[in-house]
Parts: structure tokens; C-alpha cells; sequence
């Protein structure tokens, strides 16, 4: 992919505060038309990745561009050109619903009312109502409405699904995501909900103490990350070529977590008196590894 | 820029509401004193002044609250990221906000303001508020300033402030009160009164924000770091506030603002001129029979007072609130009465005031003293409290009153001693007390005074020990037929040789035990008033009756005019027949040194109001409406019609200076224009203002 491709890359992206690095030379590659997943476990630095994107904070060191924008030099663009929800983000609660789209509908020129009415209509928010008055959920629901008023090509929820219920969470990520990726369009999604992630999600990434450990195509990442199960009613200790992100070991049965595996690794593996089995692993149980097995290792 | 601005004016838009609110609540509160408290006129200034004040601190606490709010208060509901995650630069964001406040506070101000502008004028009066507008207007910029910097740099902590308005309106409150006291301190503006540092510290504070907010991490502003660097600049203009202040102590304050000019007098050997600009008169409200009236009161504390360097038209001393200066002979000194403290920033509730002595060196601006000399000497606020250097400029005296007279001349039974530096200062009782404040006069060794007492008798004071000698026993041969003797006024002749004294006797035929005395000696001679000068020698030994006219409708006009070198007296007194057809009739009592008696010259100006001086030769000018005369020492009128009575067409005399021009006021509907009359071609040049 050349660089145009993507919507979002990132150059050793570096911010710190104080002695905490919350982003670690990050170099992130987000194609443009991918709904991208960004995972980690907390303080792992997603919302901090998704501010310097803004340009809402200044990165300590390293580069970014957005949609092909320098984040610090062309700030304005990225922001005129990119939509942003965070999580639990506190609105002007004096505003209505409709004072809050007819104030976005001024700050930008390509403004759709209608894209913001359809999601509001759907959930059925009165848009005469005072954004104060809103629950939690359809207060995200607004700022989710309002980030796609204005045809974002890129789409950043950060955290923004939670408190949803469950209906409005499938209606937003069957009217919001989905058409944004019909339309070609990028969105970048972090957040905890593993189980969402994995069905919407065609590429992920994963942040653990602000460093950016994996970064892959889901689909790859599933054939590639996969459960090893080896039982070995004899042998005190199974070893494994290449080693391992998460070992269990039972006296009679060992269950490897491999990064890199191949039918290659599993022919490898069998032997006399051995019994090997792949197993697919589902994205949470990928994520909950990876993260482990990093946190260990910086620890 | 323009959308952050309509979402900030549209957020805040209640602030310009409260100030309405508050506006009405004050003019409310002023209505609500006033019929519920106000008894009198002293009552009725005091809820004036109240409401004032209240004025006067809310603009600052509304700007400061505006400024504090602006980014603290999205700091506090968490919106800062939304906001600053449209797609407007970190310039417009700022500049909107900055506006919207500005505009806010403007707002806010001005529907606070106006109807107390309408319903409650004598309150902005009392605080001259709109002579300290701009002062105000700048002092709540530089608070707007000062909080919206801090809103942007600590967001945090500001919201803490705001989160408790209360805490933040006590602590505004206390730090205006501090800035007022300070500025009352400093000479009466507030404490940032146009002054380059402060506008300076303005510009700083509106571009540190600037790029905190445009070029740093907003977001992350509320570092704990800064809080100490906010307790340590919180400290630093605490502690360097009054240093600058005491610095700027014995700094000039300001320019007057001529808009009359009153009561100019030649001091400093002539070398300046101390003279009253009246400013705008303070109106207060009078109750006649239980109804109310607003009336104009020339308050001096409306008023400069201004000492000129006679050659070169420039303001040597300005001071507010104070009677006009007066030069040491050699003229390097001025020495400034100041009434009662002006406290209009506090809140000036009537009360006894305390005298305040000023000694400034001119020539460099600098004090060299200020303060009360003496905590039981007052000289009341009016008219009063006649100020003299002595002749060698050695000492101050002052005459004085123990009585609180607000508008009347009181009884001048006290004297204050000091010396320049405000050393050695006592107060004199006077067992002997002068009637007028300048029933008395320097020995020309200033060693001691001469005081004219009530009754005519003529007293040595020494200032080395306090002790009194009577030198004359006044009119001997008036005193037991007089009813009232009316001192006007005494003069040292500068040889030391000579006190001059003249007074005003009158008598009534009375009853004394049921019977009706008709003296025979000298009522039934004088049955009217009479008008008497005396020359009495300085050891008392001889004393001579200079002039002595019936005087029913005499105005006693001037001091005893002596000549530089001392051999001529001059005294002027106007009468005034009682009839507008009939000229009026001014005396000139001339007496040379050597003769036995004076000399009269009479003159029928059209007015007895006269000014008059001597000139270096001897001769005396005097100059009445739209006329000149020089009376020689003889009381011979020489000049009836000349150039002089051309020149001083529209020219009132001062006096002569040092040169020997005559310093002269422009009357154009007002007194308001100075200037320098060559009296040989009659050429006049300008001065001041």
C-alpha cells in the first residue's frame, strides 16, 4: 500500500507526561476504507493516540498524519475533514439537540442535516430536548449523530458505544459504521467491547503501555494467533520452537498461545505419545494474551 | 472565531442579565436607605458613597468572573475537548472567547451601570465615578486579563475558585478592597491608574494566554505544577505591590483638569502660583420641609489644586482633595494641606477629619513628608486652616480648629508647629484665638507669630518656649464702647519694625441693669461701624491709628499690602452704598515710612471687588473691572486710564512676580486661563494652563 492509502500513519508518535510515556514510538498504519479497531487494556494509551490525531495535545517527539494532513501543521483540515466522538464526552448542556447540530452545522461548510436527522430519528431523540436533560446514552447517541454530519472520511470513537444499550448500539454500528464503510470511508474504534470490535472490525491494533505491539488485519491476525493444545501424558515439560505469548501447563496437557503459526509449527509439535491440536481463538482471548504477555514483559 | 464567539455569548449571555439584576438591586438598596435611614444630608452622602463603592467593585468582579469562566468552566464540565475539536484553530477559538468575554463583560457592566446612572446619579457622583471610569475600565481589563490568563494556564484550579462563587467573590472582593486602599494610599486613582507597567502587565498577561492556549496542551493546563507558581505570583504581587507603591509615593500623580480656575495666589516669592481648577461639583440632596432636593456643592474634594512655576506655565504640584499648595520663600518647597482622608475607594462614611500634611520638594517630585503631624489637630474641610512658611522657610504653622466645622470657618484656637520633615511638631493651644485665619502673621525672624486676638489685642508668641506677650491692648479708646470687634487681618512689615493690624468695630447703643446707655465718647460720634488700621511698633511701645472711617457697609477687601523693602502700607476696603444706581466706593489707605498718618485715595470702579499688589517700585496695582489704577505710596492716583485699563479689559490680577509681570486670570464665563502681563508694553503671554 502506497501512503496515500491509508487514513491515518504515524512515525514513532511519542507523547509523554512528566516521566509517563502514554505513547511509545508508535507507528500505526490505519488503510483508508478500514474500520479499525484500536485495543488495550486501560492507560494503555488509546485516548491519547485519538487527541494527538486532533492535534487536542501536542505529541512530545515523532509525526502523524491524518487523511494525508500533518495533525500539528494542518491541524484545522484534519479536524474539518475528521469526526470525533469520546467517551462519555460531556456536552453544553444548556444547548438543545437542535441548537448543538444547528452550532456543529455552522462550523463546517459540508454540513448534511439529514445524515444527523436519520440517526436521531431512528433512536427517536427530540431534538427540542436540552442535551442536559439527556440520558447518558442518548447523549452519545447525539455526539455520535453529530460527528457524521458533516461526511467525515474518517470516523474516531473513542470509547463512544459505551453506556449504549444494546439496540442502540446495533442500530448505530449498522447505521453509522456500516454505511461508513459502504461509502469508503474510515473509521478508527477503540474501546473495551471486544466482542463488537470483532464483528465490525477488519483491521486491529493493539496498545499496551503506550507502545503499539501488533497491528494487523483481523482476519490474519486470527490465522496467525492461535491456541496450541498438546497433550503429553508423560513428558514433564513441552517446549515449543519460537516460543510462546502465554503458556498453561497441567500435568498431562500444555496449552501454547503462538503469534506466528503455521501447519508447519503443529507438524513440528507431534511426536509419539503426543496429541496436538490448533485451536482458533476468538478476538477477546487473542487480546486478553497479547496483553498479558506484554504486561508481563515490561514488568 | 465568529462561532465560538455567538456559542460564548449564547453560554454566557445571564452574566450581562446579573448585571442588570445587580443594578437594580443596588439602585433598589440606595431607594431603600434612603427613605428607610437617611435623616439628613450626612446620612444621605453616606449611602451615596455606599452605593457607589458597591459600583465600583462589581465592575471589576464581573470582569474578573467572566474572564475566569471562560475556559475554566469547559475545564469543568469536560466540553474543553469538544471545543477544541472543531475545526477552528487554537487562535480563533481564543479569540472568540476573548471577545465574548470582553463583550460580556462590556455588556454587563453597562446594564448594570445604567440605572444607576438614572435613578442614583448622586451615588456615582459621590465616588466621582465617571472621573474614574477610566481608571476602572482599565483596572477590570487588567482583572479580566489577569483571570482569563489564569483560566487558560490553570483551568483546574480556577474552576475550583469558581466552583465556589463565594470564595471567589470574597476573595475578588479582598483583593479589590486591597487595590483600592492601595490606590487611595498612592494618591487617589486606583492602583493601576494608566500607569505603562500595568499595561504592560495587561499586554503580557493577554498574550501569555494567547499562546498557553493556542501553542501549549490545553488540556493537560491543570498540572499540579502550577499551582505553585500561581501561589508564588499570587505572593510576588501581594509583597511587590506596596513596595511599588511606596515607590510611586513620592511621585507626581497627575495633571489637573482646568475646567475653572479659583483663588490663584503668587507664593514662593512669586516665583509660582497656587491656585484651585475646579473639577466637577459634587451634588447632594437637601431636605426643606420634608422634600428632597439635589443641589451642587463646589467640594473641594472635586477640585485640584495645582502650584505653577510662574515663568514656565508647568504644574511644579498637582494634588486632588487638597487645598492649593504654598511655597517656601526660597521656593523649593510646597507645603499641601489635605483635608480628610480621601477613602472614596473604601467607602468614605463621614468622619472626623483627619489633617494631612504634604511637603513636597518641587523641583524633584520627591515627599518629604506626608502625614498628620499631629493626631489631635484638625482644621476642619472648609475654607479654613490657613497654612504659612515661615520667612527664613524654617517652619510651617498652620492655624486650626478643634471643633468640626464642615462648611464654616471655626475658631481658630490651636496653631501646628513643624518643620519640614515633619519634625518637632506640637500644637500650641491658643488661649488667644485668632477670629480669621490670617489675623496673624510671622515675625520676619520666625522666631514667632503675632496673633490678633478676638477682641483687637495684639499678641507675640514665642515657638521657642509658648510663652505669650501681649505687645498692644488693641483700639484702648474703642474697646469699651465696642459691641464686636471684627479682626481681618495682621502683617509683619519685612523689616521687623511694624505689625499692621486692622479690624472692624462696630457698635450698638444697648441697655445696661434697665438703663439705656448713650455713650457720649464715641457712639454718639460714630453711630456706624467703624473701619480701623493701627501700626503698632514690634516692641509695643507706640501704636498709630493709620486710617479710621464709618465702614456700616464696608467689605474688608485685602491683606495689609507692605512693600519689599517695607516702607509703604497699602490696605484696601470696598463699600458698597446699598443702591445699584450708585458707584461704588473702594478706599486706598497708603502710609509711607515716617509719616503719622495715611493716606486715602478714593476710587468708584464699578465694582469693589478689587485685586491688588505691589509693585517692585513701592507703587501699588490694583485692578477692578475692566479697569487699572497704580496708587503711590502716597495715595496719589496716578493712573486712571491707560494702557493698563486696555490691557486688564479682560484680565483679573493676581499679583506681581518675581520678574515683575503681573500675573493675571482670563475671565471668559470662567476663570480658566493664566497669564504674564509685561507691565511696561502691556504685553500678555500665556501660562497655563
Amino acid at each position: 500500500m502506497s501512503e496515500n492509502e491509508y487514513a491515518i500513519t504515524s512515525a514513532s508518535l511519542t507523547k509523554r507526561f512528566g516521566r509517563l510515556r502514554a505513547l511509545d514510538a508508535v507507528s500505526a498504519r490505519v488503510p483508508r476504507g478500514s474500520i479499525y479497531g484500536l485495543m488495550g487494556p486501560n492507560g494503555a494509551g488509546k485516548t491519547t493516540f485519538v487527541r494527538v490525531l486532533l492535534n487536542l495535545i501536542n505529541p512530545t517527539s515523532g509525526s502523524a498524519q491524518v487523511l494525508g494532513l500533518d495533525v500539528v501543521r494542518e491541524s484545522v483540515a484534519v479536524r474539518r475533514r475528521v469526526g470525533h466522538v469520546a467517551a462519555l464526552q460531556p456536552l453544553w448542556d444548556w444547548m438543545t439537540v437542535r441548537d448543538y447540530t444547528d452550532f456543529m452545522a455552522g462550523c463546517y461548510p459540508t454540513w448534511r442535516p439529514e445524515a444527523v436527522s436519520k440517526v436521531l430519528d431512528r433512536i427517536g431523540i427530540d431534538t427540542q430536548a436540552k442535551l442536559g436533560e439527556l440520558s447518558r446514552g442518548q447523549r452519545a447517541i447525539v455526539s455520535i449523530a453529530v460527528a457524521i454530519g458533516h461526511e467525515p472520511d474518517l470516523l474516531l470513537l473513542d470509547e463512544a458505544l459505551t453506556g449504549l444499550d444494546p439496540i442502540a448500539r446495533r442500530e448505530i454500528l449498522r447505521n453509522v459504521i456500516d454505511a461508513m464503510q459502504a461509502e469508503g470511508r474510515t473509521v478508527l474504534i477503540t474501546g473495551q467491547d471486544i466482542a463488537d470490535m470483532e464483528r465490525i472490525c477488519d483491521h486491529v491494533g493493539f496498545l499496551v503501555k503506550g507502545r503499539l505491539v501488533l497491528e494487523s488485519t483481523l482476519d490474519d491476525l486470527k490465522a496467525r494467533v492461535k491456541r496450541i493444545r498438546i497433550e503429553h501424558p508423560s513428558e514433564p515439560e513441552v517446549q515449543i520452537p519460537g516460543g510462546a505469548i502465554q503458556v498453561e501447563r497441567s500435568p498431562r496437557e500444555t496449552v501454547f498461545t503462538v503469534e506466528d503459526f503455521s501447519s508447519q509449527l503443529l507438524d513440528s509439535l507431534d511426536g509419539p505419545q503426543r496429541r496436538v491440536a490448533a485451536e482458533d481463538l476468538a478476538l477477546e482471548d487473542i487480546f486478553i494474551d497479547l496483553a498479558q504477555s506484554h504486561m508481563e514483559a515490561a514488568r | 472565531m465568529k462561532h465560538v464567539f455567538t456559542k460564548e455569548w449564547r453560554q454566557g449571555h445571564l452574566i450581562a442579565l446579573f448585571g442588570l439584576l445587580m443594578g437594580g438591586l443596588i439602585t433598589a438598596l440606595w431607594g431603600l436607605l434612603t427613605i428607610a435611614w437617611v435623616e439628613d444630608w450626612r446620612d444621605q452622602e453616606a449611602v451615596n458613597g455606599f452605593c457607589g463603592v458597591i459600583y465600583v467593585l462589581l465592575l471589576p468582579v464581573l470582569a474578573g468572573y467572566v474572564g475566569a469562566g471562560l475556559v475554566a468552566s469547559e475545564t469543568e464540565r469536560g466540553t474543553l475537548p469538544l471545543l477544541l475539536g472543531l475545526p477552528f484553530s487554537r487562535r480563533q477559538v481564543w479569540l472568540g472567547k476573548f471577545l465574548a468575554g470582553i463583550a460580556l463583560t462590556g455588556s454587563a457592566v453597562v446594564l448594570a451601570v445604567v440605572p444607576g446612572a438614572i435613578a442614583i446619579r448622586p451615588a456615582f457622583e459621590e465616588v466621582h465615578f465617571w472621573e474614574i471610569l477610566p481608571d476602572l475600565a482599565f483596572g477590570s481589563l487588567l482583572i479580566f486579563a489577569i483571570s482569563f490568563f489564569w483560566s487558560t494556564r490553570c483551568a483546574t484550579i480556577i474552576s475550583a475558585f469558581l466552583n465556589t462563587t463565594l470564595l471567589t467573590i470574597g476573595i475578588a472582593l479582598f483583593v479589590l478592597v486591597w487595590m483600592a486602599l492601595l490606590g487611595t494610599l498612592i494618591g487617589y486613582g486606583p492602583l493601576l491608574d494608566g500607569e505603562i507597567w500595568a499595561l504592560a502587565v495587561c499586554i503580557g498577561l493577554v498574550v501569555g494566554s494567547y499562546f498557553g492556549f493556542s501553542r501549549g496542551d490545553v488540556l493537560l493546563s491543570q498540572r499540579r505544577r502550577l499551582l505553585p507558581l500561581a501561589v508564588a505570583v499570587a505572593t510576588f504581587l501581594m509583597l511587590s505591590l506596596p513596595i511599588i507603591a511606596l515607590v510611586r509615593w513620592d511621585t507626581r500623580y497627575e495633571r489637573a483638569e482646568v475646567v475653572e480656575i479659583k483663588r490663584p495666589e503668587l507664593t514662593g516669592g512669586g516665583s509660582a502660583i497656587s491656585l484651585y481648577t475646579r473639577g466637577s461639583p459634587v451634588r447632594f440632596l437637601r431636605e426643606v420641609e420634608n422634600k428632597w432636593f439635589a443641589d451642587d456643592f463646589p467640594d473641594y474634594r472635586a477640585n485640584y489644586a495645582v502650584c505653577l512655576d510662574v515663568s514656565s506655565g508647568k504644574e511644579l504640584l498637582t494634588r486632588r482633595e487638597t487645598r492649593p499648595p504654598v511655597l517656601s520663600p526660597d521656593g523649593k518647597l510646597a507645603a499641601v494641606l489635605r483635608g480628610p482622608q480621601p477613602l472614596i475607594w473604601a467607602g468614605h462614611f463621614d468622619s472626623f477629619p483627619a489633617t494631612v500634611v504634604e511637603v513636597w520638594d518641587v523641583a524633584n517630585q520627591r515627599l518629604l513628608y506626608g502625614g498628620t503631624p499631629s493626631e489631635g489637630f484638625a482644621t476642619g474641610q472648609g475654607e479654613i486652616g490657613w497654612m504659612g512658611w515661615s520667612p527664613d522657610g524654617q517652619w510651617i504653622a498652620l492655624a486650626g480648629d478643634l471643633r468640626y466645622h464642615r462648611y464654616g470657618p471655626g475658631i481658630f484656637d490651636q496653631m501646628l508647629l513643624m518643620r519640614p520633615d515633619g519634625s518637632q511638631a506640637r500644637v500650641i493651644p491658643l488661649e488667644d484665638p485668632p477670629h480669621a485665619p490670617r489675623a496673624w502673621d510671622w515675625a520676619p525672624d520666625g522666631k514667632s507669630i503675632y496673633v490678633v486676638r478676638e477682641d483687637g489685642v495684639l499678641i507675640r508668641r514665642s515657638l521657642l518656649d509658648g510663652t505669650a506677650d501681649t505687645i498692644w491692648e488693641g483700639p484702648a479708646e474703642h474697646i469699651p464702647y465696642a459691641y464686636r470687634i471684627e479682626v481681618g487681618a495682621a502683617a509683619a512689615s519685612p523689616d521687623g519694625q511694624w505689625i499692621a493690624v486692622a479690624m472692624k468695630v462696630y457698635y450698638v447703643p444697648g441697655s445696661f441693669r434697665g438703663r439705656t446707655i448713650v455713650a457720649s465718647h464715641p457712639s454718639a460720634q460714630y453711630p456706624k461701624p467703624l473701619l480701623l488700621v493701627y501700626l503698632v511698633s514690634a516692641d509695643g511701645s507706640t501704636s498709630q491709628l493709620l486710617f479710621k472711617e464709618p465702614a456700616e457697609r464696608a467689605i474688608l477687601q485685602s491683606d495689609l499690602l507692605w512693600s519689599p523693602r517695607g516702607d509703604a502700607l497699602y490696605y484696601i476696603a470696598g463699600a458698597h452704598s446699598g443702591r445699584p444706581s450708585e458707584r461704588e466706593s473702594v478706599w486706598v489707605v497708603a502710609w509711607t515710612k515716617g509719616s503719622d498718618r495715611a493716606s486715602l485715595a478714593t476710587l468708584s470702579p464699578s465694582t469693589p471687588l478689587v485685586q491688588t499688589a505691589v509693585l517692585p517700585d513701592g507703587h501699588l496695582l490694583l485692578s477692578a473691572w475692566q479697569r487699572a489704577y497704580i496708587v503711590t505710596p502716597k495715595g496719589r492716583l496716578v493712573t486712571t486710564s491707560s494702557k493698563f485699563t486696555d490691557a486688564f479689559k479682560n484680565w483679573r490680577l493676581v499679583g506681581i512676580d518675581a520678574r515683575g509681570r503681573a500675573i493675571v486670570t482670563r475671565w471668559r464665563q470662567r476663570d480658566n486661563e493664566i497669564a504674564a502681563m509685561d507691565l511696561s508694553s502691556g504685553e500678555v503671554t500665556a501660562i497655563y494652563p
